[in-house]
């Protein structure tokens, strides 16, 4: 009864961590935070198969979770070269500039320029204007129009 | 109807309500009573699970299940790449110290080193390649984000459904070599057994192993020699090839 109870903890998290990352490759955009949710997944297998090689004692369990392992790493390196070849080409992570990969037929599911506002600046504190004026590089002034 | 089984629904309810709340849509909220009801769904499951061994191993095993699932609700909501790689970090942490628990010592090393030490800290570089200050507008719009909520609070509850009632689907352990020492506390396996099973039982998969690694190798250097085209020349090559298709079409 123990054995079933800790087996059945490991089975809960795995599971856990395996919806989780069907819910982060279906919903992000980001092309990194998908990858990063397949990796989830297959954590959440990894957790399976410690539970089951406690359970019945044996390391079998072990030895797939090495592969498990070995296959992340392969996806990783493919992940690399995409990610890589995306930026070059498309100057961005999302991955609606690659929707041209579609059929013909099928249309675009949203316009590539998405009309999502701007994120809210953070918010800095104002300070009374004493002495002489510093100079303030571009980028900072890109980035806080506000100073 | 059974007890368990109205929880189980009220819990998957609760986590796709809550997971729908906190993922992000592009509109500036409050997202952390999306965390709250993940977090409610989440322990009304957990209370169905029998409690394990001593009061000291039950916190312990369930501090290092909260660890992990908090971390990966984190990962999947949070709007910044930079902190969904340091969450997936805290994750794989979580899930290493399962292992560890569970006697799998090298195995959990092992998990530490590829995942922490090469994948994560090769995907913090890749980061740096776009949007270092995680302030794209792609990040903070997710796809059907109820949907995706949906899918994901059923498949938890379903899978947990099959093997919380059915006993058959669990079985019964394999009493081997553990007879006598504690079923529930922190065992320690040799690693030497497994390098033996390893290689005498799954050497073959082992090479097959080595291969596939070869052709991720080969495959990540044919994606990165081949740039994709341009937007603009695709749009060309489109609509030069809708052109022949309607000349083709009209007798």
């Amino acid at each position: 009864m123990e054995k079933t109870a800790l087996l059945m903890h490991y089975l809960l998290v795995g599971t856990c961590l395996f919806g989780l990352g069907t819910i982060g490759f279906l919903s992000r955009r980001n092309l990194i935070v998908m990858f990063l949710s397949v990796e989830l997944m297959l954590q959440g297998v990894v957790v399976n198969f410690a539970g089951w090689d406690r359970y019945h004692g044996q390391s079998a369990g072990q030895v797939f979770i090495l592969f498990v392992v070995a296959v992340a790493g392969a996806e990783a390196a493919i992940a690399l070269a995409l990610i890589v070849s995306l930026v070059r080409g498309r100057q961005g992570l999302d991955v609606l500039r690659l929707q041209h990969v579609r059929e013909d037929i099928i249309p675009p599911p949203l316009p590539i320029e998405d009309e999502i506002g701007e994120a809210e600046l953070p918010s800095w504190p104002k300070l009374p204007r004493v002495g002489r004026p510093p100079s303030i590089p571009q980028e900072v002034l890109e980035y806080r129009p506000d100073v | 109807m059974d007890m368990s089984n109205l929880v189980l629904i009220l819990a998957t309810i609760l986590m796709a309500a809550g997971l729908w709340w906190a993922l992000p849509w592009g509109k500036q909220r409050k997202r952390s009573p999306g965390w709250a009801l993940l977090a409610a769904g989440l322990a009304m499951i957990g209370a169905l699970i029998p409690p394990v061994g001593s009061l000291l191993a039950r916190s312990l095993i369930t501090l290092m299940a909260v660890i992990t699932v908090a971390s990966a609700a984190a990962m999947i909501t949070t709007t910044r790449p930079l902190y969904a790689a340091l969450w997936f970090g805290m994750a794989v942490l979580g899930t290493a110290g399962m292992l560890l628990y569970n006697g799998a010592e090298f195995v959990a090393m092992a998990v530490i080193v590829i995942y922490i030490g090469a994948i994560l800290v090769m995907f913090l570089f890749l980061l740096m390649l776009d949007n270092p200050k995680g302030m794209a507008a792609f990040d903070r719009e997710s796809w059907e984000p109820l949907t995706a909520a949906l899918v994901g609070a059923l498949l938890i509850s379903l899978t947990t459904a099959t093997w919380l009632h059915d006993g058959s689907v669990i079985g019964r352990p394999t009493s081997g070599e553990e007879v006598g020492r504690a079923t529930h506390a922190f065992v320690v396996t040799k690693t030497v057994d497994l390098g033996h099973e390893l290689f005498s039982r799954y050497g073959v998969a082992v090479q097959v192993l080595g291969l596939i690694l070869l052709l991720a190798l080969i495959g990540a250097a044919i994606i990165i020699s081949r740039p994709l085209e341009p937007l603009s020349d695709l749009q060309d090559h489109r609509e030069k090839t809708h052109a022949i298709r309607d000349t083709d079409s009209t007798p």
